[in-house]
């Protein structure tokens, strides 16, 4: 039992990574427009497919696909925002959300109707297989691209917490966040913050989804576990918090894999068990464990 | 052709009235019930073991609407205190956790395989196993449903439901155990779905838990939107028209595989649309919750 240890705790640090990444844009719109963004998953979706679109049919170098893909998904958050969810920021978040839930369901219907129902995979028969280490005795085997993958979000978050801490952007980020009226007053563009939030967002959530695409196979459906998985972590933390996304990221990650490899619990449970989670924290502690007063924003 | 158009009325039928239980929750009390789909898959497979392992079709049919309504109750309890959204977040869960059950219990479930061979019944001696008599039997149980219904949605109970969905405190400060009343609605409705889950299970005579999935959902949430949430026909006509518009769709030439993604795209794109331009339905009822 033990000797299997490593392995999981390491599968657990790369889903934590990716829930981290996709998290992150949907907290921030969270603690901004108050809605929950139901299509930010199948931003993750949208850019892992339109990689393999670059990488695979049109044979573009791994490079220029991947900036491609990033920088194509972030403009399509925008228009987002900027065509529908700008409409109606102002009402009750029953109708954003429900439209969200709309342009999920469109995403990928439209991905379905254009690489098909069922699985892929950037991998294609005749190419390398993955380059791999061995560690304890071979009870901890990692490949290249999943150091690559821990790499790159690492990177990221670190960029995304000096760029939220220091730039005159990410500081009208965080005004904007804390009080949208004032922020006005105060002269920031607020309806360009918000896209930029948008943007970024959506651009973490596309290289959350190109990376755990190179680990798991693509479905049309990837995105919305992606995304059930990222507000778990988001409720957990505490909703609005970029470091509490993180922590929760990081509980859930931890949690879904260990008991999945020490319970009996099968694998395809997998969404269930971090519902569980999910609501059994709604009920707790709704306010995360980083947030501050939320339980009056929950509870009625 | 009559028999084609039986059994499109049928399924309207069917459909409007789960679409009707989704209004009790989302159009009367204001919560944004995700978790229907569960339900109706809860209600659907317990009917169809029931009827499979050769009890009467009422009974069956009771035992379905029991098996939704506890439910109902245990996805309620902890949950209905929650704010609408976050509710609607905690409901989405049933739909996965129910899933994730029918794939893995293969014992009770069959799993992936399904449950096929779900007769229509045979009831006083008569075979409703035809288009024509199933079309009855369809009509007859959905009238004393939807009588049902309509009379719980016109008495104070019901009131009291659009009291809550307009301003909880308000209630409160009358008196009214909101929480009480909310959990009641929600059980009612759940109960509901299970009893025409069996009219739906012997219509389609298979069932898996491919059929209870999000593509459903998002059917049941655009009839809904489309028909006005709130207004006790809204449902009933939503579903109406989005079955019109998904058998209109028969007529453009696309390949078998085309067929699902386009529905579920005509789907989205109406209720995204409709949630823009004309909140309140094609049956309207200005409501608080969507004038903020």
């Amino acid at each position: 039992m033990l000797e299997i240890l490593p392995q999981v705790i390491w599968y657990s640090l790369i889903a934590s990574a990716i829930y981290t990444l996709i998290a992150v844009g949907l907290t921030l719109v969270f603690g901004i427009l108050e809605f929950i963004n139901f299509a930010h998953g199948e931003m993750a979706m949208v850019g892992a497919y339109l990689l393999l679109a670059f990488l695979v049919n049109f044979k573009f170098p791994f490079w220029l696909a991947f900036i491609l893909s990033f920088v194509a998904v972030a403009i399509l958050g925008i228009v987002l925002e900027k065509l529908i969810f700008k409409k109606v920021r102002k009402s009750h978040p029953f109708k954003p959300l429900v439209i969200s839930i709309g342009v999920s369901a469109l995403l990928q219907a439209v991905v379905i109707l254009i690489f098909g129902g069922g699985v892929t995979s950037y991998l294609q028969t005749g190419d390398q297989p993955a380059q791999t280490f061995e560690f304890f005795n071979g009870n901890l085997v990692i490949t290249d691209h999943q150091i690559l993958l821990i790499a790159v979000a690492f990177v990221l978050l670190i960029a995304l917490a000096l760029f939220l801490k220091f730039s005159k952007t990410g500081k009208s980020l965080r005004a904007v966040a804390d009080n949208k009226e004032v922020a006005a007053i105060m002269g920031i563009n607020v309806d360009r913050t918000i896209s930029i939030i948008f943007g970024l967002g959506s651009a973490l959530a596309a290289i959350g989804g190109m990376l755990i695409g190179g680990e798991q196979n693509l479905t049309p459906t990837m995105g919305l576990a992606l995304n059930v998985h990222a507000f778990a972590a988001l409720i957990l933390g505490g909703v609005g918090n970029v470091y509490g996304a993180l922590l929760g990221a990081l509980i859930i990650g931890f949690s879904e894999n260990f008991i999945i490899a020490f319970t009996p619990i099968p694998p395809s449970f997998r969404e269930a068990i971090v519902f569980a989670i999910l609501i059994l924290m709604l009920i707790v502690k709704p306010n995360g464990l980083l947030g501050a007063n939320a339980e009056a924003e929950v509870r009625k | 052709m009559t028999d084609y158009i039986l059994n499109l009325l049928t399924l309207i039928i069917i459909m409007s009235m789960i679409t009707l239980c989704l209004n009790v929750i989302i159009g009367y009390i204001g919560y944004l019930h995700l978790g229907l789909v569960g339900i109706w898959a809860v209600g659907s497979y317990a009917y169809a073991l029931m009827a499979v392992h050769g009890f009467p079709f009422f009974v069956a049919m009771l035992g379905g609407g029991i098996f939704a309504g506890a439910a109902g109750l245990l996805l309620g309890l902890p949950t209905l205190r929650l704010k609408s959204h976050y509710f609607g977040i905690a409901s989405l869960g049933l739909m996965y956790i129910v899933y994730s059950l029918l794939l893995n219990l293969t014992d009770l479930t069959r799993g992936p395989l399904g449950i096929p061979g779900i007769l229509r019944p045979t009831l006083f001696g008569i075979s409703f196993s035809g288009p024509a008599m199933y079309f009855v039997l369809t009509l007859a149980v959905s009238l004393v449903v939807g009588f049902l219904l309509y009379r719980i949605l016109k008495s104070p109970f019901g009131k009291i439901l659009e009291t809550i969905r307009e301003d909880e405190i308000a209630a409160k400060a009358l008196g009214k155990n909101t929480y009480a009343y909310k959990l009641q609605a929600f059980v009612l409705s759940s109960f509901f779905v299970g009893i025409i889950s069996a009219l739906s299970a012997s219509y389609f005579q298979y069932i898996s838990p491919t059929g209870f999935q999000v593509e459903q959902l998002i059917f049941f949430l655009a009839a809904l939107m489309v028909g006005g949430a709130g207004s006790f026909w809204g449902g009933i006509v939503g579903a109406f028209v989005l079955l019109t518009i998904q058998e209109l769709t028969r007529f453009i030439p696309l390949t078998p595989n085309a067929v699902g993604p386009v529905r579920t795209m005509i789907y989205a794109l109406l209720l995204i649309f409709v949630m823009l331009y004309k909140p309140d339905g094609l049956m309207g009822k200005k409501m608080k919750v969507y004038q903020r």
